[in-house]
């Protein structure tokens, strides 16, 4: 019981450890991942803005040394306008290797070939430095028109970078949605599950906990009770027996002066008798207020039974029942104190024969069975009386082992009672099961010895085997 | 029944009053017990001696041998126990028989091996021991009787 509740508990607090851990890693991942986004939405959003600035200030830088080329005659201007355009190339290829998509590409492709324009352009203004048939103001304007179509065109580039940086978005977007989903659907799951694991181990471990306790506190109040109601029991059956003691012997010595035939012999008869019904209510007292603790021995549900049988047997087939033995398991061995379990199967066979109406049959069994008792799943032998009787109507199964609850006009309404008090007191339980009309089977289950009992059972077994 | 059996084999004995006259020593606390007992026993023909209490049957005792003595337990100053041990000390093989309507004695009467019998008592039954209890005490051979040994 207790390491099936440890190891439940262990479980329990395993798999609870568990998803607080992925639920802790899951966020810590999340929000590593959200930051990481957001970072490179960022970024992305700079670069659209400084994209249409660098090749704009590149092309400003191109066009100046290019004027001053033209303006000038030294060659070293020139090779200034080399160098302002190596620069604006290289840039060119770094953004085609950064570009991704389809209209960025065309953008820079119009920007490639009006660059190749520009260039023409300048290698005109170069070839013709120093004639003065082409007019340098033509070839500024032609020069500043091919710079104009670059400016428009980063235009266009940066707008055409923020669509896709959009496109971006729209997926981080979306990509962020199903991170949250995701998110959202594990903490619902580890609810469920925390939820579902609660409810399993307050049901399957702390419930059958508290219904023990409420169990065993039910006991021990009832135990109180019995014992307070035991002490009662000794001192009212001691006033009632002296009184009843002085007026036996008094009857004792009336009839002594009796004629056998006399009606005087009849009434002191009689007298006796309640005499004795008085007595016998005393005496079920006690048993129900102070059972004896039983002495011990090992015996088998056989021998009961034949004592029993040879006990009750006369009176019953006098009221046309029989008693029969269904040995089945009734050889094997089990502790108990023969007396006091004797006086259990005489009370459900008085009880057993008050319900059989005319004929009938009582029938003795053993079984051996695995089923819990006391809270602990244990091999016990059901050891059952049977009858063809008219079974118990349900009004009267609730209070069937309520003391002084009876329904014949004679008894004392103690048997049951005191019959569960013996079995209880051998850590046993009485059963029953009935179905009006067809009879009544009531079950002693007494725990069988485990461990070294089992040699026992094993040394019994041999013993009556080879008798 | 057993118990109206043995008592007709008991009553039907001839004039038992002129039989018997060994003296049976009766304690008891109750006037009605101790006084219907010893009618009782008068009319089986034995001499009885009572006594309330303990000290008042060792008293007694000691006035008066008796062949047996029935002893209640539940008394003032002296109770059941004390009772017997005080007898016994005078009469060590003396035949004792408690009487007794406390439920809880049965044990501790077998672990001291002497006879018990519960009130309300089985009068055919204790006249019947009674009987053989001084029977025993009479012939030579065991000096505990059998009753008394436990079993």
């Amino acid at each position: 019981m207790t390491s099936l509740l440890r190891q439940r508990l262990a479980v329990f607090c395993t798999v609870i450890s568990s998803l607080i851990l992925l639920v802790f890693w899951s966020a810590l991942t999340a929000g590593r991942e959200l930051g990481t986004l957001r970072n490179r939405l960022t970024t992305a959003e700079f670069q659209s803005f400084r994209i249409a600035g660098q090749l704009q200030s590149n092309v400003i830088d191109v066009n100046s040394a290019l004027l001053a080329c033209a303006v000038g005659s030294e060659g070293g201007d020139w090779e200034r306008f080399q160098r302002e355009s190596d620069k604006l190339n290289a840039w060119l290829d770094l953004q085609r290797t950064e570009l991704k998509t389809a209209q960025e590409k065309r953008v820079l492709a119009d920007i490639d070939a009006e660059y190749d324009r520009y260039l023409g352009v300048a290698q005109a203004i170069r070839h013709e430095r120093g004639d003065r048939s082409v007019s340098l103001t033509t070839r500024v304007h032609q020069l500043n028109g091919a710079a104009d179509r670059m400016f428009a065109l980063a235009g266009r580039l940066a707008d055409a970078h923020r669509a896709a940086l959009g496109d971006l978005l729209g997926e981080s977007q979306r990509s962020l949605r199903k991170l949250e989903a995701l998110f959202a659907a594990g903490v619902v799951l580890m609810v469920i599950v925390g939820t579902w694991g609660t409810r399993n181990v307050y049901r399957e471990t702390i419930m059958p906990l508290r219904r023990q306790l409420i169990e065993s506190q039910v006991l021990a109040e009832r135990h109180e009770k019995l014992a307070s109601l035991g002490v009662l029991a000794a001192g009212v059956a001691h006033e009632i027996r002296n009184p009843l003691t002085a007026i036996k012997t008094r009857v004792f010595t009336l009839k002594r002066g009796l004629a056998a035939d006399s009606s005087a012999s009849a009434d002191a008869a009689i007298i006796e008798r309640e005499i004795d019904r008085l007595e016998r209510v005393v005496r079920d007292f006690l048993l129900f207020a102070r059972p004896t603790d039983p002495e011990f021995i090992t015996l088998t549900a056989g021998e009961l039974f034949r004592q029993a049988t040879e006990l009750l047997a006369p009176e019953l087939v006098e009221r046309g029942i029989q008693l029969s033995v269904n040995p089945g398991d009734d050889r094997i061995p089990f502790r108990a104190d023969p007396n006091q379990l004797m006086q259990v199967l005489i009370n459900l066979v008085r009880n057993s024969a008050e319900s059989i109406e005319g004929e009938g049959t009582i029938t003795f069994s053993a079984r051996k069975r695995r089923m819990p008792l006391g809270g602990e799943l244990q091999n016990v032998l059901v050891i059952e009386v049977s009858d063809t009787g008219g079974g118990i109507p349900p009004e009267i199964q609730e209070r069937l082992f309520d003391p002084f609850f009876t329904t014949k006009s004679a008894g004392t309404g103690l048997g049951l009672s005191i019959a569960m008090r013996i079995v209880e007191r051998h850590g046993g339980t009485l059963q029953f099961q009935t179905a009006p009309g067809s009879g009544t089977t009531f079950g002693v289950v007494l725990p069988l010895p485990v461990g070294p009992g089992s040699a026992l059972q094993m040394i019994d077994r041999t013993l009556s085997a080879s008798r | 029944m057993a118990s109206s059996v043995s008592m007709t084999a008991l009553t039907s004995s001839p004039h038992p009053e002129t039989s018997r006259r060994e003296t049976i020593l009766v304690v008891d606390d109750d006037d009605a017990v101790r006084n219907g007992l010893r009618s009782v026993l008068v009319t089986e023909g034995y001499a009885v001696v009572t006594a309330n209490n303990g000290f008042q049957a060792t008293a007694a005792f000691r006035s008066q041998s008796c062949a047996l003595a029935l002893i209640d337990m539940n008394m003032p100053l002296l109770n059941g126990w004390g009772a017997i041990a005080s007898l016994r000390s005078l009469s060590p093989s003396l035949p004792i028989v408690i009487i007794t309507a406390r439920p809880d004695q049965r044990t501790v009467a077998r672990e001291a091996g002497v006879t018990l019998m519960e009130k309300p008592l089985d009068l055919p039954l204790l006249l019947h021991r009674i009987g053989e209890l001084i029977n025993k005490q009479g012939d030579p051979a065991p000096e505990v009787p059998e009753k008394t040994a436990p079993s």
